[in-house]
């Protein structure tokens, strides 16, 4: 049972870091725009964050360091301050998007007004992770998230073409005009950086150490992040599928979570759609709760300070002042009327400039013999590592540029 | 002296929002586009309130969420000055989506009456075709 609940962390990893506003958004324009043929897309960016993810878990155990310890000591304090700060601002623009997404959902759900939800939300969350063990924390969020799955039943009862599922594996090089080629190439970089967010490798190696995982658990490490993300990608696909079903033959580009959410749920009735509201609003919430939780490990870690959801808040004051400010200062900024599709759009692609500058570290330690002994990678693991390395890199060279010729995936 | 800087910023704030930007003719493509899109999807929205689906709540709400979209888009081509050419069809894409906007009100209030609601869907069909037969003339 003990093991079984131990997946949770991947559980909620993967879904908070997967299936978050921007995923849900991004993935069904996607599906809306070009059908299937950014599968590939999602399989590409499942197989990077698994084999980075299960790096991450390897180094918090042997090498007792998590992300950001590692960060600092590759790339050097200069360096390594200019990627905490690019990585904390970018959790906190991520917070702020999710914390609008969860009012939205949550005025779908009642009718109230959404500033009046927002606040209670951030309320709410934050007294939840006050509150809770770590381990609670992610049973919670990771567990609830699972009503999601209600898009993944409605993807299949809508008859997705299979053959075309399985042809959209292969990248298409081929667009009827250069605007719908930056266009598939912008959702292409989108889907990677929102699948490969560095916040879910933040959080899974403090996850991590926070479950005082040895060793021992090392054959979990890698179930625990391959279970949770393929199940996140599960999700991701349907969302895809969702799109190109309902969406591409009726010509609508969906722009509103509300459009998404009534899409998760439409060949079925109102409970369906209570249930595609209350995953939708658990998923929103892990991703907020990560992204917090995220500034405070991040912050701790680089400075080498005290930190844990497990201690006492006295023990770690930075860590727990971190993360509380960090949902404050996100609910301030999502209550300032910038609409949260708007900023999560930007936290996706300036997402993805960071990220070489996370996972280039992690790879560094994770192959090097004297901080890992026999746990090093192996050779096959450090190509395969590689090679999603030089396609993050590329990623990140082209996201900007883009961003800017497609005015942020306008049809 | 900083009641003047703060004027003089309010003024170059305003000035700089208030600007009308020329639309290119791919650019008004574009706003078709979308047009075309929130049509569409009000037209979607209507079967599944027609369905019976969507709970009293949900249904309100997304309404004024796809309300705010097309007033977004509105309020964009208001600003807008028409490349040369363009005029007519940059009008008849703004009337159009103030059209959309009366007919989602008329969805809002017919929300329990799937009569109602199918007239409604098919005058949101006729606006549809007419931007999409204005869009194939750009």
């Amino acid at each position: 049972m003990k093991k079984l609940l131990g997946i949770t962390l991947g559980i909620m990893t993967a879904l908070g870091g997967f299936v978050d506003l921007g995923q849900i958004v991004f993935t069904t324009q996607a599906g809306a725009l070009f059908g299937y043929k950014l599968m590939w897309a999602i399989v590409l960016g499942t197989a990077a964050i698994i084999v980075y993810m299960e790096m991450c878990g390897r180094i918090a155990v042997v090498a007792k360091e998590p992300v950001f310890a590692v960060v600092r000591d590759r790339l050097g304090r200069p360096l390594g301050l200019a990627v905490l700060i690019a990585s904390n601002l970018l959790n906190l623009i991520t917070c702020a998007a999710e914390l609008g997404g969860i009012a939205i959902v949550l005025r779908l759900l009642t009718g109230w007004p959404e500033r009046l939800l927002l606040v209670m939300a951030a309320l709410a969350i934050g007294a939840a992770v006050f509150v809770l063990q770590f381990q609670w924390i992610e049973r919670t969020f990771g567990l609830s998230g699972l009503m999601m799955s209600i898009f993944a039943v409605s993807a299949y009862v809508l008859h997705p073409k299979w053959s075309e599922l399985a042809r959209g594996l292969l990248p298409t090089a081929s667009q009827p005009d250069r605007g719908h080629t930056l266009l598939y190439a912008y959702f292409a970089v989108g889907i990677f950086s929102a699948l490969l967010m560095e916040y879910e490798v933040h959080f899974y190696s403090s996850g991590a150490m926070e479950e005082d995982w040895t060793p021992k658990d090392l054959s979990e490490n890698f179930m625990v992040a391959a279970f949770g993300s393929v199940l996140g990608a599960v999700l991701t696909c349907a969302l895809l599928v969702l799109g190109a079903v309902l969406f591409l033959p009726r010509s609508i580009f969906p722009d509103t979570l509300s459009t998404a959410i009534m899409a998760g749920a439409f060949p079925f009735g109102e409970k369906a759609l209570i249930l595609a509201l209350l995953g939708t609003l658990a998923c929103l919430s892990g991703a907020a709760v990560e992204t917090a939780l995220s500034g405070g490990y991040n912050v701790c870690q680089f400075l080498n300070l005290r930190w844990g959801k497990n201690l006492p808040p006295k023990s770690a004051p930075v860590y727990t002042t971190t993360w509380i400010a960090m949902l404050v200062v996100a609910a301030l900024l999502s209550l300032s009327g910038l609409r949260p599709l708007q900023l999560v759009n930007i936290s996706i692609i300036f997402g993805m400039v960071v990220m070489p500058l996370t996972y280039y570290p992690i790879l560094r330690v994770a192959a090097d013999k004297g901080i890992m002994g026999d746990h090093a990678n192996r050779r096959w693991v450090n190509i395969i590592a590689g090679i999603f390395l030089v396609l993050i890199t590329a990623a990140a060279i082209a996201a900007i540029p883009l961003m800017l010729l497609t005015h942020s995936g306008q049809p | 002296m900083m009641r003047r800087l703060t004027a003089v910023l309010l003024l170059l704030v305003s000035t700089g929002c208030s600007r009308k930007k020329t639309l290119t003719s791919d650019e008004l493509k574009s706003q078709f586009t979308q047009a075309v899109s929130f049509a569409s999807e009000q037209e979607m929205f209507v079967d599944y309130l027609r369905a019976g689906r969507a709970t009293s709540n949900f249904a309100e709400q997304h309404a004024a969420y796809l309300d705010a979209e097309i007033q977004r888009s509105a309020d964009e081509l208001a600003k807008a000055i028409p490349a040369s050419g363009t005029q007519s069809a940059l009008q008849l894409c703004r009337i159009q989506l103030n059209q959309l906007r009366a007919e989602l009100w008329k969805v809002r209030m017919h929300r329990e009456d799937k009569n109602a609601l199918s007239a409604d869907k098919a005058r949101v069909e006729e606006i549809r075709r007419d931007l999409e037969q204005a869009k194939s003339g750009l």
